[in-house]
């Protein structure tokens, strides 16, 4: 049996390590590790609550503004504050258009090159990739000429013998069996994409006042000012901006990254039956669509054992089903004892060992819910959503099989619980997000016209002790934050992540994670060149930097492969 | 040192995202929470503070930003990253490496700084998407301490009136006709 490691994983802030047992041509088992410790939490004790989201939001350099929004809704929880509804939109517009930036990113470039070989475009036909771009949309982008412009790009970066971006890829592989239009065409996308990523950045910069690290958050709602006579505040040319920004997003969302994953999912069809796991799906309601967090566009729920009749509604964060659930697990991981906790009495005292596959192995901790390990993601919100009957949600996902059966494969719910089926579920969220951005757009335009701008309450702070939960559906899953306050100052502080759910190490239970769940039974057709377990690790768009809290300016580059 | 007492101008991402993207920026990277590593970002907010950065230039703390920053790239001629970084030096020295040097950069094992893969992948991404930057460079400070932890250590903010120097005197070069 061979023992491989892949240590970094990710293209992006590389601390997540792999150890995994190969034989027969597949995977038999398999170790997620986390290997850097920071303990940033610790940071913010003893801070006023009311300034915890702008260092929150310093924990991570790429999804800062899911922490601030989490951060602040915590303490909102702690208070039982609720926010105006022009802040709740406009908190929303900006959730929604950093979930399209993220997944986007995701999708072409920091996953598609598993699937797409670059170094077979110099082979294409140009006009046969237009021709076929013609059947998946009406994008303008996918033009010949367009196209062709893309292919010389390639074809000099091949000549040249330095391939640049595409330095680090498994060219060749037998794993990648696109053709070379379909190749071309994704990459062609993968340039677009950089550009449309952007304006969903600039709707997030323009309601935040920056990007990254959004300005505009108070504990209370925001500081945005809104006065349709100002040309200082918020008006309608401002609104109306935001709108014409959200238009090009979404037409780029359901022309061309929408029917690309479809089609990659018709293409690889193998890969809807590989990568499962932990099939135990956990998902928070977002979107609120009142001041009182009461009604929601995106439903939240719990899933067991992949039984879709099973689900169970999440309402919220005061949900108890929610509140009294969640505990975090040490046994296996590099801190003291092997105790349990709720992330409210959360402890985080290092102990580290060496890597020892039975014992401690992992800087991340093991969060469980109802005792058991859950997969958080993009796919675990759409099939609460879909086992409910949401019908945003089953809209989307029946678009998406429509889609994958006019290529003559025939999906059911059963195959997203896979690989491919991730990067599916991140696809359809985005249609969802592209319509609900409008619809939010104009709740907002529709309360500021009916007279109502007001953005923020004040909070105030209780003597004795309060403790508050904040949730977020973020682009990577359920991501809260537990915030206990002593008069008005922080007294402990816990950030349970989504990266810390599916990256999460063995339980005191020997229960495995989702990582390395989704491994096992994966082929390996070459072990120098592990491909399809890159493929199935990034499905889930892991980010270690704040799932283990770590920052490692010597960390190595690119991903290194040792066969051990 | 010059002392200027020009209102200066702050963050200008939103003005860049209505297209009127400035042809020269300054970028601080790090993060605050790892004592040293914040440089960059406090550089930014003392060119805020009163820097004399001629008010064309864009000034933008970008924290750890990842494969994002290529497309901040589109639409500038010229990029002033200020970041930590690790070297075999006393800490508080800066030094500053060209475009060439970050894309040539042969030891991908030791990083110039510490988000500096994702600065030579940003500015290989930005060309291949035809972004028009000509002039680029890194203006790196050697770090004391990089433990979890907020404030710098006094050899590295001593470091301060040398950077804006340098990065004043790299602005004007570049505007130079």
């Amino acid at each position: 049996m061979a023992r491989l490691t892949i240590d970094p994983v990710t293209r992006i802030e590389g601390h997540l390590r792999v150890d995994v047992e190969v034989a027969d041509g597949a995977v038999q088992d398999a170790w997620s590790s986390c290997t850097m410790w920071r303990g940033i939490e610790n940071i913010l004790l003893g801070r006023d609550p009311r300034e915890a989201w702008l260092f929150a939001q310093r924990f991570c350099g790429v999804c800062t503004t899911v922490h601030a929004m989490v951060s602040v809704r915590a303490v909102e929880n702690a208070l039982g504050l609720a926010p105006p509804l022009n802040a709740q939109l406009i908190r929303n517009l900006i959730l929604l258009n950093h979930g399209l930036h993220d997944h986007i990113v995701h999708f072409y470039h920091l996953s598609a090159l598993d699937w797409v070989d670059v170094t077979t475009i110099p082979k294409a036909d140009p006009d046969k990739a237009a021709k076929l771009g013609e059947t998946l949309s009406n994008w303008p982008g996918n033009s010949r000429l367009q196209l062709k412009e893309v292919q010389d790009k390639v074809v000099r970066l091949v000549q040249s013998g330095q391939l640049g971006i595409f330095a680090h890829g498994y060219w060749g592989h037998p794993a990648m069996h696109l053709d070379p239009e379909v190749n071309l065409l994704l990459v062609a996308h993968y340039f677009q994409a950089l550009e449309y990523q952007r304006k969903a950045n600039q709707v997030v910069a323009i309601l935040g006042g920056k990007t990254p690290h959004i300005q505009n958050l108070a504990v209370g709602g925001v500081m945005n000012a809104i006065n349709l006579d100002s040309m200082a505040a918020m008006n309608m040319d401002t609104l109306y901006g935001l709108r014409s920004l959200i238009l090009e997003v979404q037409k780029f969302t359901n022309e061309v990254y929408f029917p690309d994953v479809c089609a990659l999912g018709a293409l690889y069809p193998e890969w809807l039956k590989y990568g499962r796991g932990v099939d135990n799906y956990l998902a928070v309601p977002d979107l609120p669509l009142n001041s009182e967090e009461t009604e929601f566009d995106l439903p939240g729920g719990v899933i067991q054992d992949g039984d879709l009749e099973s689900v169970r509604s999440l309402s919220g964060a005061n949900d108890k089903l929610w509140r009294e659930n969640v505990i975090e697990d040490v046994t296996h991981s590099w801190y003291r004892g092997s105790a349990a906790l709720p992330p409210w009495q959360g402890e985080t005292h290092p102990h580290y060992t060496d890597f020892e596959p039975d014992g401690k192995y992992s800087w991340v901790k093991a969060p469980r819910f109802e005792k058991r390990p859950a997969q958080v993601g993009p796919l675990s919100q759409i099939l609460v959503g879909y086992a409910q009957g949401h019908p945003l949600t089953k809209k989307w996902t029946d678009a998406a099989f429509d889609r994958i059966r006019a290529l003559g494969v025939n999906p059911t719910p059963e195959d997203l619980h896979s690989t491919v089926g991730r990067h599916l579920a991140r696809a359809i969220r985005s249609a969802m997000f592209a319509e609900l951005e409008l619809k939010h757009w104009e709740m907002l335009v529709n309360n500021v016209l009916s007279g109502d701008s007001t953005t923020f309450v004040q909070p105030e702070f209780p003597v004795g002790e309060i403790e508050g939960v904040g949730v977020h559906e973020a682009p990577r899953g359920t991501l809260s934050h537990w915030v206990v306050l002593e008069n008005g100052k922080i007294k402990n502080y816990q950030a349970v992540v989504p990266t810390t759910w599916n990256a999460s190490p063995r339980d005191g239970d020997g229960a495995i994670g989702p990582y390395e769940a989704s491994l096992i039974g994966n082929p390996v057709a070459d072990e120098e060149k592990p491909l399809e377990m890159l493929r199935t690790l990034h499905s889930f768009d892991p980010c270690m930097a704040c799932a283990c809290h770590a920052y490692d300016p010597e960390g190595n580059e690119v991903a290194r492969v040792r066969v051990l | 040192v010059s002392v200027c007492s020009d209102p200066l101008p702050v963050c200008s991402t939103a003005a860049a995202s209505d297209g009127q993207t400035a042809s020269i920026a300054v970028f601080g990277l790090g993060s605050m929470l790892f004592h040293d590593d914040g440089i960059g970002p406090e550089c930014v907010r003392r060119f805020e503070a009163g820097g004399c950065l001629p008010d064309t230039v864009e000034l933008c703390d970008l924290g750890t930003p990842s494969l994002d920053l290529a497309s901040r790239l589109i639409g500038l001629q010229g990029a002033i990253f200020i970041d930590a970084i690790k070297l075999e030096a006393v800490p508080g020295t800066v030094v500053v490496y060209d475009r060439d040097e970050i894309l040539n950069s042969k030891q991908p094992a030791q990083r110039m700084s510490g988000h500096e893969p994702t600065l030579r992948e940003a500015l290989m991404t930005a060309e291949l998407i035809g972004a028009e930057i000509q002039q680029v460079c890194l203006v790196g400070i050697v770090v004391d301490s990089l433990e979890r932890g907020i404030g710098l250590s006094e050899p590295v903010i001593d470091a301060w009136p040398n950077v804006r120097q340098i990065v004043l005197d790299t602005i004007e070069r570049w505007s130079a006709p």
